[in-house]
């Protein structure tokens, strides 16, 4: 006896059914809202009055810092879009289907440490970058606003390729070819027949990218060239750092931030929510061809537009005082436990992540239709909220029942698995809520299992979207350093993580030496971006026969 | 890993949902080790005592300053230092002051704030002043008024603008120097509100400026290229030559000495520190005693505490730390001998309070 | 083998606004059509006999089978869908073995099923292209072999006429001809197309909407052209 709604129904009364409805708003209260109150028990218990959150929201100082993150962030998104948009489509126009390799070289950015960007920024547009000695970069642009917003644009630029150019993937060739046959030219196929179908992908894949411009800190404060040019996530560090903990400007400042990167989110999501149209969202159908050549379709310009978004602007991270000093890194003691801390954390958090996704997914589809958009936004609430605010907040509730000082990595890695919820969320959701209930049908009614319907019908649509994004969150893991230097401490005895290596070569005036260690970051990060496609490589062989 | 499972047993009787949680991190990366640290947990722990010292990451690594200093301790001491490293000075206040609210402190020795930080460190430390303070240098002696309220220096670096000769420029000569054309966008700062260097800059120019200082700023805001977020990525972008001043150290100059930049008549260095005329803001380091410290605790800490200003220990900073001894008579390098020395050092101190008050104000400046 | 009749007896679907209510039978070798106008229940039916549907009464044989009592995958029915349900991520081959695979039959068995059907229906030298490149025809065709090769009690098609062009159609119902002369199994129909009953229709149930809309009865009519 089999209803046709979704799998999950909002109104099943098992005990399991209630624990999975219940789960995200208690995920929501744990991760967020506990820390967030403990930061505001701890402000008014030690500085007693909630004056000072006023104080600091109505500072016109931090308003105006608001409004130039606000605008930073808009900037930055419309240069990721004016060179991401065009080049996803042209890319689009002329491949059938997405190699795996693009995928992966468009993915690449996003998975870059800060550590890495300002180094791979300085060889372009720094005193002594190329462009700079073409003359492509105005002196006056050096370490300015100008500067945030192209280093913003040109990393994000490339993910906004890949959503483009997968979203156009999804639209029926049939559709394109009637029109095409009817007269239409470029752009009124691109108004009347692209737009509705990218337009939820352009909105989304925007707001993630604000998001992530808004929140940005040292590409903003070492490229900005100093105040004004600050986003709020400078302004809480400020008052969390050096001078006394300021617990309430720093709430004034989270609450501001949470105002500025998720206010036009929820917006987005109210109004988008009942139009998402999974197909155009998910990473793209991977048709198994008999076809073995991977030399897609693109032709030679295509493969080098693939290379000049995912790859160009980080070559100046391969330097050849880097190389050079990575033989030395390659024959300490420290190398291989480093490696593996890194590795760790990354790969614990990731699934750790995955898990929490998994389970707000199942929570998130369980609710009533009207429930469901104001739970989505509690997934997709760490995206808004400063880092070291988190972290503190964690440590301030939770406490009681551990120290995060201790040589305890648990910590970090419950951190950094809660910041990628609303990544990891994102990408899934679509896939989930709109399951291909038709397929499933048919392969049920052939005789498939549970477990052989999904591996007929889900997997090859899950695939793409897992080996990315889990890819991606693997190779960005292992380049964390806010979560690390503020929730751990101790001798490293297991090994000191990369990130830390860095950091630690950078203050002892070892600066090639650094340089070698961020390029092994970078490396093992690639190498664990792509563990989840041999992972899914084995999966595939093992379904077959 | 051996020491991480041993002390997880000490501070966490009970191995909390958490702690497993850390060892099964560790454990899922090499099983061995898991079985080896767990075979060690009962030796370790009726084993030396320990003291914890809270210091920030750079010098607790093992290739910096406590690579060589807390073995040789450990050493005389007959006992096992564990060291809580924060991210930077900052941390370690903010860390401290958390701490001391719940009452649970983990630490012992407090190592590696400045006089500036000292406002925050001061009430949860014990105004503890070892034996040998008279072997310091009298300008340290005289010049650290916190000395008697608890503060240990254990070295010392004066400020200074290293140059880039490579690139063409008559070198500042003071405070207002800096405002000429000439030094539009060729200054690296950092900015003080996440930068100890920064702030020390803020405040020299303070104490200089008198009332007049958020002016200077406001003035001086088109000089430099970037207020970098700490001194080691301003430094990295100096060396990468983005300008070719960077606010850092004297001790910087000795350390181009001996890695690459010799000086010579026939080929002269390229990297010297220039300080001002009249005065430099100097950057004392210290460490202090915890508050309510007794017994076996106490006696190690201030055992540490007299190691740190001893002439064995002493004689590790320079090349360990690239700062400069506390201590009279300590023979310096060579390279650390010939570095500029200004006419009048400059202690940077601040009440408490003051430092958050004066961020405000600095942020007020720039902002119009 | 499959000489099963198909019995429908005392079905209720509730479904909120309205219900449906079916009480007949097919036997092996009838091509009963479900007519009605859009929206009025007969593909709910449809999906309910092959168990995608609850009912809140009634149930459904195959014979000696009670298929009401098991999940569409132990059915054994077969059902080719209006869009077809292609699997778009398998090969044509592997659409066409899949019915297969899942019972666990061996690849050299597989193939030696499919052999005569890919034959005659031209599908030969297709089997590692993608469905994407198939005509509509041969995507039809696709469709039919691999729920036909499976062996089906019974064969449930979901207005299989509706996207085709008379040429196709003509094709289509040849070949549904042709796979049902092998082995008469019972076939129940979904359409709206008159046409096509006159050509393809054994007999007719049509829909009779009672209580303003809100009871629909499905009721055998006379026999229509073989």
């Amino acid at each position: 006896m089999e209803s046709r709604a979704p799998t999950l129904s909002p109104d099943g009364g098992t005990l399991t059914a209630a624990l999975f409805r219940g789960f995200y708003p208690v995920w929501g209260t744990l991760v967020l809202g506990v820390p967030l109150l403990g930061i505001l028990r701890e402000a008014f218990r030690t500085q007693g009055t909630s004056r000072g959150v006023l104080d600091a929201l109505l500072d016109p100082a931090i308003l105006t810092v608001a409004g130039f993150t606000l605008l930073q962030a808009l900037g930055s998104v419309a240069l990721a879009f004016l060179i991401g948009v065009p080049s996803g489509l042209w890319l689009g126009r002329r491949m059938a289907v997405v190699p795996g390799w693009v995928i992966s070289v468009l993915q690449f950015p996003m998975g870059m440490p800060s550590l890495a960007a300002i180094s791979a920024a300085l060889f372009w547009i720094g005193r002594n970058g190329a462009l700079t000695q073409l003359g492509l970069w105005p002196e006056a642009w050096l370490y300015s606003a100008w500067a945030v917003v192209v280093v913003h644009g040109v990393w994000n630029a490339s993910w906004v390729a890949l959503r483009t150019l997968v979203a156009r993937q999804a639209v029926p060739r049939e559709r394109v070819e009637a029109a095409r046959g009817l007269g239409a030219s470029h752009s009124q196929m691109l108004g009347h027949v692209l737009w509705p179908e990218l337009r939820n992908e352009w909105l989304w894949t925007g707001l993630q990218v604000f998001q992530l411009c808004a929140m940005s800190f040292v590409v903003v404060q070492v490229l900005g060239g100093g105040p004004p040019v600050e986003t709020l996530e400078t302004a809480i560090y400020s008052r969390l750092r050096l001078a006394e903990l300021d617990f309430p400007g720093a709430i004034g400042c989270v609450l501001l931030q949470l105002a500025v990167t998720l206010g036009p989110g929820l917006l987005l999501l109210f109004k988008t929510l009942r139009e998402e149209d999974a197909r155009a969202q998910s990473l793209g159908r991977v048709v198994r061809s008999g076809r073995r050549s991977d030399m897609p379709e693109m032709g030679l310009p295509g493969v080098l537009l693939v290379f000049a978004l995912g790859l160009l602007p980080w070559v100046g991270l391969v330097r050849w005082e880097a190389l050079q000093s990575l033989g030395p890194i390659l024959q300490s003691p420290e190398l291989w436990p480093s490696i593996r801390v890194s590795a760790g954390i990354a790969l614990l958090s990731t699934l750790l992540a995955a898990l929490q996704v998994f389970l707000l997914i199942r929570s998130v589809l369980l609710q009533k239709e009207r429930e469901r958009s104001f739970a989505i936004s509690v997934a997709l609430l760490p995206s808004g909220v400063s880092t070291l605010v988190l972290g503190f907040g964690l440590w301030l509730a939770f406490e009681f029942a551990f120290d995060p000082f201790a040589d305890n990595l648990a910590w970090v890695i419950v951190l950094q698995s809660v910041l990628a919820v609303p990544f990891l969320f994102r990408a899934f959701w679509p896939l989930a809520s709109r399951p291909e209930l038709r397929l499933q049908e048919a392969a049920r009614a052939l005789g498939a299992s549970r477990y052989q319907v999904f591996r007929a019908v889900e997997w090859p649509r899950w695939k793409p979207a897992i080996q990315g994004t889990l890819g991606t969150l693997l190779m960005a893991g292992t380049g964390e350093v806010a979560a690390l230097s503020l929730l751990s401490g101790g001798d490293w005895t297991g090994g000191v993580p990369l990130s830390v290596q860095v950091s630690r070569a950078l203050s002892q005036y070892q600066f090639a030496q650094a340089q070698g260690w961020v390029l092994l970051l970078l490396g093992v990060g690639v190498v664990l971006a792509l563990l989840p496609r041999v992972l899914a490589g084995v999966v595939d062989r093992g379904g077959g026969r | 890993m051996d020491g991480g499972c041993g002390n997880e047993a000490e501070s966490n009787p009970h191995m909390n949902f958490f702690t497993y949680l850390g060892i099964l991190a560790r454990s899922s990366i090499s099983p061995v080790l898991v079985a080896a640290g767990l075979a060690l947990v009962p030796p370790l722990a009726l084993a030396k005592p320990v003291l914890v010292i809270s210091t920030y990451d750079s010098l607790a690594s093992k290739s910096g300053l406590g690579g060589k200093l807390f073995p040789l301790f450990e050493k005389t001491c007959n006992c096992t230092l564990k060291i809580s490293a924060a991210g930077d000075a900052g941390t370690i206040a903010s860390r401290l002051e958390l701490e001391a609210r719940r009452g649970k402190l983990r630490s012992q020795v407090i190592l590696g704030f400045d006089e500036l930080l000292w406002p925050r460190i001061k009430p949860h430390v014990d105004p503890f002043q070892p034996k040998g303070l008279e072997a310091l240098l009298p300008e340290i002696r005289s010049g650290v008024t916190a000395i008697p309220e608890g503060f240990v220096p254990f070295d010392h670096g004066i400020h200074a603008f290293i140059q880039d000769t490579q690139l063409p420029l008559a070198a500042p000569r003071s405070l207002a120097d800096l405002k000429d054309a000439r030094f539009a966008k060729k200054l690296l700062l950092q900015d003080p509100r996440t930068s100890t260097p920064g702030l020390g800059f803020l405040f020299f120019t303070r104490e200089r400026l008198g009332r007049d200082w958020p002016r200077y700023w406001s003035d001086i805001s088109g000089q430099w290229l970037t207020l970098a977020s700490g001194w080691d990525q301003a430094y990295g972008m100096f060396i990468k030559g983005e300008a070719p001043l960077v606010w850092s150290y004297t001790t910087s100059q000795a350390y181009h000495r001996l890695h690459g930049d010799p000086d010579s008549k026939a080929r002269p260095a390229r990297y010297h520190a220039r300080v001002f005329e009249d005065a430099m803001p100097i950057q004392v380091e210290g460490a202090a005693l915890v508050r309510g410290l007794q017994g076996e605790e106490r006696r190690l800490a201030e055992q540490f505490l007299e190691f740190l200003i001893s002439p064995e220990a002493q004689a590790l900073i320079p090349e360990g730390n690239w700062m400069l001894p506390v201590r009279k008579g300590v023979a310096l390098p060579p390279v650390f001998a010939e570095l500029p020395k200004p006419r009048k050092w400059i202690h940077l101190r601040a009440d408490a309070g003051e430092l958050k008050e004066v961020l405000a104000q600095w942020n007020r400046a720039l902002q119009r | 083998m499959n000489e099963r009749e198909l019995v429908i007896s005392s079905v209720r679907m509730e479904r909120g606004a309205f219900c449906i209510e079916a009480d007949f039978k097919v036997t092996p070798g009838e091509r009963v059509a479900l007519l009605g106008r859009s929206g009025c229940g007969k593909t709910t039916l449809l999906r309910g006999v092959a168990g995608f549907e609850a009912l809140t009464q009634g149930r459904v044989h195959s014979g000696d089978l009670e298929l009401s009592a098991l999940p569409p995958e132990r059915r054994e029915v077969g059902f080719v869908f209006q869009d077809l349900a292609l699997f778009p991520a398998l090969s044509v081959g592997d659409n066409l073995e899949f019915g297969l695979r899942v019972r666990g039959i061996s690849k050299a068995e597989r193939l030696k099923r499919l052999a005569p059907w890919v034959e005659r229906f031209g599908l030969r030298g297709r089997e590692s292209e993608p469905v994407g490149n198939l005509s509509g025809g041969e995507r039809q065709r696709v469709a039919l072999i691999r729920t036909w090769v499976t062996g089906p009690r019974a064969l449930l098609l979901d207005e299989p006429f509706t996207a085709l062009d008379p040429g196709m159609r003509a094709e289509f119902r040849a070949a549904l001809l042709e796979v049902l002369a092998d082995n008469p199994v019972p076939v129940l129909w979904v359409t709206h197309d008159h046409g096509e009953l006159e050509a393809f229709a054994t007999s007719r149930i049509a829909v009779e909407e009672t209580g303003g809309g809100g009871v629909r009865r499905f009721v055998r009519e006379g026999s229509g052209s073989k």
